[in-house]
């Protein structure tokens, strides 16, 4: 409980590889990325979704801002999603810096967390105009 | 299963190996339908096992590891899902899916979830199973589905603090009967190979067995029938065409032997011819010396005979005499009127009448007796008091050398068993017999006194000893005697036909030979014991 109410306040950054992903996103189209329902860039990049685990603080507050679910729903949800191939499930992390280095690594992917470190690989994507949400 | 068909397969083999020996065994069967027979039965083994037997094992064997295939996936399937659920790792999870995705047969994967709740009186937990998602979503299959005749259902249970349940993993039929179907068509194809391999060696060893042993069995049977004409065809390099080859030899051979028979039978034909004529000649000669032998003995008898009769012949000469001046006399004294004298001279005359008639009936005894000797045997046997025998022909033969030599003198002694009484045998046969070896004991004791004449000084007293007894069933004749005894080197060939010591024209030869077949005509023995230079004795045994 108080993880989750930590988690209410908490603010993530959205970051995503150089390539595939667009400056800008709004919240919807991060939900609807974030479902798996739309995986592919503009640039024909597949989407690929980098996220903190469940059980850890901005994975609670992940699936709380992003999903509107807490994380045992959200497993389900990917559970459902992978098992009936409707997507390709999100690789979820322990840690942020490995999270920072999938997403640098790895064309098209985009991931949330919680504090930014400077990358050349690395940008910061805005949703709704703004930097954090 | 795997059980009842090896249960199957011993009953085929021994029902087969059953039937296979009673008909071997009791019926006449021909060779050309034990070859099919042999050939059929391996056909039909062969069928069995590539038509049913094998197809069913590898089917059975590979349903086994088709199912044990999809109940790996479903494990694996299980163990992704709950990795995701437990370390939020779905990379195991989906690489499963899509490997199970990729299979063809995939009719659908459930995920089942398994939820425990209280019933409504909370009394007790109820488990509920929901198909929780499903791959392809189109299908919807329930919670608790088996597999059937068309789907092979497997499950895998999974198990996190989120999520317990099953996943289902249901595989179609279609392409495991589809490579039965395969394997069937090709065991098909196989069998048919087989059947037609199976006539064709039929075929073949027919051509190359059943019918040349036909052929060698019919001609076998034409030359049995005599018909030595038959000759074989050799086709095959084999042991049926060495077999023909042997044959046609042994055909080749035979009418050899047969030419060869031929021509010594024509030869043996003219020798038998030849060797009946002299067998003839033979018999004829020998009836001839038989009889011979039978007047030579005849003839020394007739000396002995004549004086025999000349006894009494004497006696009704004289008494006739006497008796003819007697009735001179009974005239007189009847003319005289003295009638009591003439009576007395009548009884005379009757009483030498009756000495001449006694005297009379006494030769014609011997007479009889030499007319019997001389008669041809009957063959027949009758009742005979063999002591009497032994006595008569004793003393004819004493007789007969009396008649030769007036000085001999022979002392005769008799020991004869009076239990004997009377037995059966051919009277003349025997006869001849015991006159035969009396004449050889009188021979042998006067030829040894005719040398001991000549020594001066010299006792020796001429003795046949003859003795009859009776022992058991049989009866033993003895005839000793002490002259010069038969030489050891002789003694074998004595009673061989036509062998004699007697100096020429004085012996046949054949009278201890007769004597010999006479007595095992009698089913007896005759033998003699003899000691050179101190005399002989032959023994005669005859059943009672």
């Amino acid at each position: 409980m108080h993880l989750f109410a930590r988690a209410q306040n908490e603010t993530l950054i959205v970051i995503s590889n150089n390539k595939g992903a667009p400056e800008e996103l709004k919240m919807t189209e991060l939900r609807s990325i974030m479902m798996g329902e739309r995986q592919r860039w503009k640039d024909g990049n597949k989407i690929k979704i980098a996220l903190m685990k469940t059980s850890t603080q901005t994975g609670i507050s992940t699936c709380k801002k992003v999903y509107d679910m807490d994380g045992n729903d959200v497993k389900k949800f990917w559970l459902a999603k992978v098992f009936q191939g409707k997507a390709d499930a999100p690789v979820f992390f322990n840690s942020e810096a490995e999270l920072k280095a999938f997403v640098s690594e790895n064309e098209g992917a985009i991931g949330i967390v919680e504090i930014h470190i400077d990358n050349p690989d690395i940008r910061v994507v805005s949703i709704d105009g703004k930097k954090e949400f | 299963m795997g059980k009842k068909n090896s249960d199957l397969i011993k009953l085929f083999l021994s029902l087969h190996s059953k039937i296979y020996t009673i008909r071997i065994t009791h019926m006449f069967i021909p060779l050309k339908t034990k070859i099919w027979m042999t050939v059929f039965s391996i056909v039909l083994m062969f069928t069995f096992f590539t038509l049913y037997y094998f197809p069913k094992q590898q089917g059975d064997f590979l349903l086994k590891n088709y199912n044990e295939e999809i109940q790996n996936l479903a494990y694996t399937v299980g163990l992704g899902v709950q990795i995701a659920l437990k370390e939020d790792d779905f990379e195991g999870v989906q690489s499963a899916m899509n490997y199970v995705k990729g299979k063809a047969a995939l009719k659908f994967v459930s995920l089942v979830q398994t939820d425990t709740s209280w019933n409504v009186e909370r009394t007790k937990f109820i488990i509920k199973d929901t198909v929780f998602r499903t791959y392809p979503d189109s299908i919807h299959p329930s919670a608790n589905i088996v597999s059937n005749d068309s789907l092979i259902v497997k499950k895998a249970p999974f198990r996190s603090t989120l999520m317990s349940g099953n996943v289902l993993l249901a595989f179609t039929r279609d392409e495991i009967n589809e490579i039965k179907k395969n394997i069937r068509a090709t065991s098909l194809l196989v069998s048919s190979g087989i059947f037609l391999i199976g006539i064709l060696i039929g075929l073949w060893l027919s051509r190359n067995i059943s019918v040349p042993v036909v052929k060698l069995r019919n001609a076998a049977r034409r030359v049995g029938e005599g018909d030595l004409t038959q000759a074989i065809e050799t086709y095959s390099n084999d042991e049926v065409g060495e077999l023909s080859k042997a044959f046609n030899q042994m055909v080749k051979n035979i009418l050899k032997m047969r030419e060869e028979l031929k021509s010594s039978n024509e030869n043996l034909s003219v020798t038998n011819q030849a060797l009946n004529n002299t067998l003839n000649d033979l018999r004829a000669t020998q009836a001839q010396l038989i009889q011979s032998e039978k007047m030579a003995s005849l003839g020394e008898l007739t000396a002995g005979i004549a004086h025999e009769i000349q006894n009494p012949l004497n006696f009704v000469n004289n008494f006739s005499e006497v008796n003819i001046e007697l009735i001179d006399e009974m005239k007189h004294e009847l003319a005289t009127g003295n009638e009591k004298q003439a009576i007395s001279l009548a009884d005379d005359i009757k009483e030498n009448e009756q000495k001449i008639l006694h005297h009379g009936k006494r030769a014609d005894v011997i007479v009889k007796g030499m007319l019997q000797h001389s008669r041809t045997s009957t063959g027949k046997k009758e009742p005979a008091d063999i002591n009497t025998l032994i006595d008569a022909y004793m003393h004819l033969a004493y007789h007969g050398i009396r008649a030769k030599d007036k000085t001999s003198n022979v002392i005769l002694q008799t020991d004869f068993d009076t239990s004997i009484g009377k037995i059966d045998v051919v009277t003349q046969d025997i006869g001849r017999v015991l006159l035969n070896l009396f004449n050889n004991a009188f021979y042998a004791v006067s030829e040894k006194q005719k040398d001991a004449s000549n020594i001066t000084g010299n006792s020796y007293e001429p003795k046949i000893y003859t003795s009859t007894r009776k022992i058991k069933d049989k009866i033993e004749i003895h005839i000793k005697d002490n002259g010069n005894g038969i030489p050891r080197k002789i003694l074998a060939k004595i009673f061989q036909p036509f062998f004699t010591t007697k100096p020429s024209g004085q012996g046949t030869g054949l009278g201890l030979s007769l004597s010999y077949d006479i007595i095992k005509a009698h089913s007896g023995e005759i033998k003699v014991e003899t000691k050179e230079g101190e005399g002989s004795e032959f023994i005669i045994q005859l059943p009672v």
